[in-house]
């Protein structure tokens, strides 16, 4: 970690940052130095105090001790526009954007320019995301965006709003292979011009890919800093969450009848493809996994399958119900559901407690309102940490809301007949991921129907059974798990393979 | 945690400091002494039993429209039409007490006459209510702009009903009705005022909505003002909500109409509204949407308004109308107090619990001096934690 005197100028020095929320210590004396011209991976299991380092680095929480220096001379921003005069920009892990709004004009409203024309800045814009090597829509409301667009959206506007340190919070937990390998690339250009990045990140492979230093967390203290080059990822695993239990054993299921059925679905939104005629059946004990690049139309299955969505042609029906019901209908009925994204099926504002008890509100509910010990129960048996049923959901960390989601949906409900879940381990850690799926095969286990769907192709092999490829809105593969290698389906994804039915197995 | 109870505390005090200088200001401004208008203010709302009863003549119906608009601005629901409501629900309630007047010979007890009035008066500000959720529900027009516009419509069928069919045969200055049988009249509560029995209908209310706070119902419209599927989930659909919503506030607002007429002004009258909807929007966000700060936002409105007439004829030279201007500045100043809690890490409150002193919670945004448990105020709610990310 040596620092050459030219480059002094732009070094962030963060010593011993302690940080507390009421009793809970999120960060205890932790020490951290960014180089210029280098990515800095941070990385730790959930809670560790990651994104709050970050947040403090940024300006967006001020630490209850400790110091920092930029450049030799004191750096204390008051807010996040501070720190942003300074230099040090901040990607959160909950996106930012304003929805109503396009991605040029949410450009318009925080770049440093306040005046700055929309031509100009959609040039600017437009030239940052082809360096980057990746297509976003600037011009259409960004909550129109898939979440993956999205997050590639608010990096673009943050790139483009210039920093010589880049905090980037979890930015590839969203994101397909496709898209982080031209994010990557970027992010390397940019350090070789001088800018410091700083990503976090649970993906080990991508810390092995890109990153020049490592800094890793555990509950709230540094307990590695150094250089990333000459750790395995099986070391750096051991320092994030110790020692990891194996991965559930694939135990072949028998299959039971079928429980989730969609025929000829056609439907529109538009926050994605249009279905375009798609058949699915899920048996009951099977793990159905849907693949596809993003916005290949898996999330809008997914809304009509959940009943969110009216198709205009096409029939659902779960375990033999009458076709059509509605949302409140198939919850009633057992249907778990863990979307895209959790801030859509979690209410920050309202306690752990209350978010796992919400079902107990439906109208016509079958769940009941449980009692204090069950929802503790709950909160430790998904490891939600902390684990305390009267805080509010908004003080969890990233990771930790998506384990609370799972635990209302995979433990709280009276056994769900199916689930639909779409990147289920999206922003956990290695561990948390291997027990929620090893939660996905016991509900199978049990007789559920569960649908995995993704754009993130390992997150679907690691759990499914039989797996179907997506493409433009309609199913170009349907494979058992054994015949689904990579290179296959990824030619499907791509939209390579010929329009094979999906009944016929013999893909080219 | 500390400082930040102090900024809000600050904020609030300089909410209230701005509010004095302004009314100082202005008094000074109309050529007469501060002190001298304060003491015209007090006297104006507490120097005699009638003062003070028409202090609460004037909460009540303010009282019960923002009490009745709490679900659906919980919902996200911006319903502004309570004065077209209260129009309608004067109308029906002036209607259907003389048609069943008639019916008795004239002659009709009270125990008919004021069910017929609160009913039919709900009846005509629930109607009207409907119309602009059928609108929005099947061609999603936008639900402030066809209420709004509503409002003109009732004021103008109301101006037409004074000169038709309901209106008085004797010769009068202004429009209006006949005066209503005896019977129909609510009777004094307070011998000496005007203050009458629908004082208890707005007690009876706002325990019933601080009942209805703690429901499921109440959390599902928490919800699908943030989170439209999980909404969907739970079976608050937008139809649903939005029709159940907006049908409470115009019964609330239906039955103000029939207060008004049967409570205060004994016959219907071009005023019947008197701006008291939109008072009532105000009071409900001034209050947090919980019913004690409804309640008390309400009083403190209508005493802001018997004050300042107490004020006028005390300067003689400062217009009663101080009160809006007054009610101008503390709205602003409450937006500014709500729009500061919006932000997550502003709103660290305890939580009551035993521990509670250093329960780390994340609250959104919670009037001060409100102790509902779970209390929000419209619109910012999750977007605590989900700023613009809205699906
Ligand atoms: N606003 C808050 N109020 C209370 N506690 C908080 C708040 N923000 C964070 N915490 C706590 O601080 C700790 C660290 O959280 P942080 O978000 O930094 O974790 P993280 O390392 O980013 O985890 P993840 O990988 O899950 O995103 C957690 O225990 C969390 O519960
Ligand atoms: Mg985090």
């Amino acid at each position: 970690m040596t620092v050459s005197p030219q480059e002094m100028d732009r070094v962030v020095e963060a010593r011993s940052i302690s940080k507390s929320f009421g009793p809970v210590a999120a960060l205890r004396d932790v020490s951290m130095v960014v180089r210029p011209g280098a990515v800095h991976a941070l990385v730790g299991e959930n809670g560790a105090g990651k994104s709050t380092l970050a947040k403090v680095l940024a300006g967006i929480e001020r630490p209850s001790s400790g110091t920092m220096t930029l450049d030799g001379a004191v750096y204390a921003p008051r807010d996040r526009s501070e720190a942003k005069r300074r230099g040090i920009n901040m990607v959160p892990q909950q996106l930012s954007l304003v929805g109503e709004l396009s991605l040029v004009e949410n450009y318009l409203l925080v770049g440093p320019r306040r005046l700055a024309n929309r031509r100009s800045a959609r040039a600017l814009l437009a030239e940052t995301l082809s360096r980057a090597r990746v297509e976003v829509d600037l011009d259409v409301p960004t909550a129109s965006l898939t979440q993956a667009h999205r997050q590639l959206g608010e990096i673009v506007v943050a790139l483009a709003e210039g920093a010589h340190t880049l905090i980037l919070d979890e930015p590839t937990a969203s994101l397909g292979p496709l898209e982080v390998g031209g994010l990557f690339e970027h992010l390397r250009a940019l350090c070789d011009l001088g800018t410091a990045v700083v990503l976090i990140t649970h993906r080990l492979d991508e810390v092995r890919q890109v990153a020049d230093d490592l800094t890793v967390l555990s509950h709230g203290e540094g307990v590695h800093n150094g250089s990333a080059a000459g750790l395995a990822s099986g070391e750096i695993a051991r320092l994030m969450v110790g020692e990891l239990p194996p991965p559930v054993a694939r135990v072949p299921r028998a299959l039971g009848g079928v429980v989730l059925s969609a025929r000829g679905l056609v439907a529109g939104s538009t926050r994605d493809t249009r279905l375009d005629d798609v058949d699915l059946e899920v048996r009951s004990g099977e793990i159905l996994g849907i693949a596809g690049v993003a916005g290949s139309g898996q999330n809008l299955l997914l809304d009509v399958l959940g009943g969110f969505v009216e198709p205009e042609q096409g029939t659902v029906t779960l375990d033999g119900g009458a076709p059509g019901a509605s949302a409140v209908a198939l919850l009633n009925a057992g249907l778990a559901w863990i979307p895209e994204e959790r801030s859509e099926a979690l209410v920050p504002g309202l306690s752990l407690r209350d978010n796992l008890n919400l079902y107990s509100t439906a109208v016509g509910a079958v769940s009941t309102e449980r009692t204090l010990p069950h929802i503790t129960a709950d909160l430790q048996a998904f490891d939600v940490r902390p684990a305390r049923p009267e805080l509010a959901a908004a003080g969890l960390s990233g990771g930790n809301q998506q384990k609370l989601l799972a635990a209302r949906e995979l433990g709280a409900l009276p056994e769900p007949r199916a689930v639909l879940a779409y990147g289920p381990t999206q922003g956990l850690d290695q561990r948390a991921a291997q027990a929620i799926r090893g939660r996905l095969i016991d509900q199978a286990a049990a007789g559920a129907a569960v649908v995995v769907a993704s754009h993130d192709l390992e997150e679907v092999l690691a759990v499914a059974d039989r797996i179907v490829v997506m493409f433009g809105g309609r199913v170009v593969a349907d494979l058992p798990a054994a015949d689904a290698t990579t290179d296959r389906i990824g030619r499907a994804m791509a939209g390579l393979a010929d329009d094979t039915p999906p009944a016929d197995k013999d893909l080219p | 945690m500390r400082s930040l109870d102090r900024q809000r505390w600050l904020l609030t005090a300089s909410v209230v400091a701005a509010v004095l200088v302004v009314a100082g200001a202005l008094i000074l401004f109309a050529g007469a002494d501060p002190l001298v208008g304060l003491q015209g203010l007090v006297e104006g709302v507490s120097s005699s039993p009638y003062r003070v009863g028409e202090v609460l003549v004037g909460a009540v119906p303010i009282g019960i429209v923002a009490l009745t608009l709490i679900p659906a601005l919980r919902a996200g629901v911006f319903s502004v039409g309570a004065e077209g409501q209260i129009i309608v629900g004067a109308i029906t309630a002036t209607g259907a007490v003389f048609a069943i007047d008639q019916l008795f010979g004239g002659a009709a007890p009270s125990v008919v006459l004021w069910p017929v009035g609160l009913l039919a008066g709900a009846a005509g500000g629930g109607a009207m209510a409907l119309l602009p959720a059928f609108l929005a529900v099947r061609w999603r027009v936008n639900e402030i702009l066809s209420t709004l516009l509503l409002n003109y419509l009732a004021a103008g069928f109301l101006g037409w009903t004074l000169r038709t069919w309901l209106a008085t045969p004797e010769e009068t200055a202004t429009p209006q009705s006949a005066k209503l049988p005896e019977a129909a009249a609510l009777p004094a509560l307070i011998p000496g005022t005007r203050a009458h029995w629908g004082i208890l209908l707005v007690i009876v209310i706002a325990v019933l909505v601080f009942l209805w706070n703690r429901s499921a119902a109440s959390t599902r419209l928490t919800v699908f003002a943030t989170r439209p599927k999980l909404a969907l989930r739970l079976g608050a659909t937008r139809s649903r909500t939005v029709y159940s919503t907006m049908l409470v506030s115009g019964l609330g607002a239906g039955v103000v109409g029939w207060i008004q007429v049967a409570g205060v002004n004994d016959r219907l009258l071009n005023s019947v509204s008197g701006g008291v909807g939109f008072s009532g929007i105000a009071v409900a966000l001034l209050g947090g949407l919980a019913p004690i700060g409804i309640v008390l936002a309400a009083l403190f409105f209508s005493a802001l308004a018997a004050g300042a007439v107490g004020m006028q004829s005390a300067t003689g030279t400062v217009p009663a109308s101080i009160a809006e201007v007054i009610k101008g500045v503390l709205l602003i100043g409450v937006a500014c107090i709500a729009a500061y809690q919006r932000n997550p890490a502003a709103v660290v409150r305890p939580v009551g619990t035993k521990d509670a002193a250093d329960e780390p919670v994340v609250l959104s945004a919670e009037p001060p001096g409100t102790a509902g448990d779970h209390e929000t105020t419209i619109g910012t709610l999750a977007e605590a934690e989900n700023e613009g990310g809205r699906p």
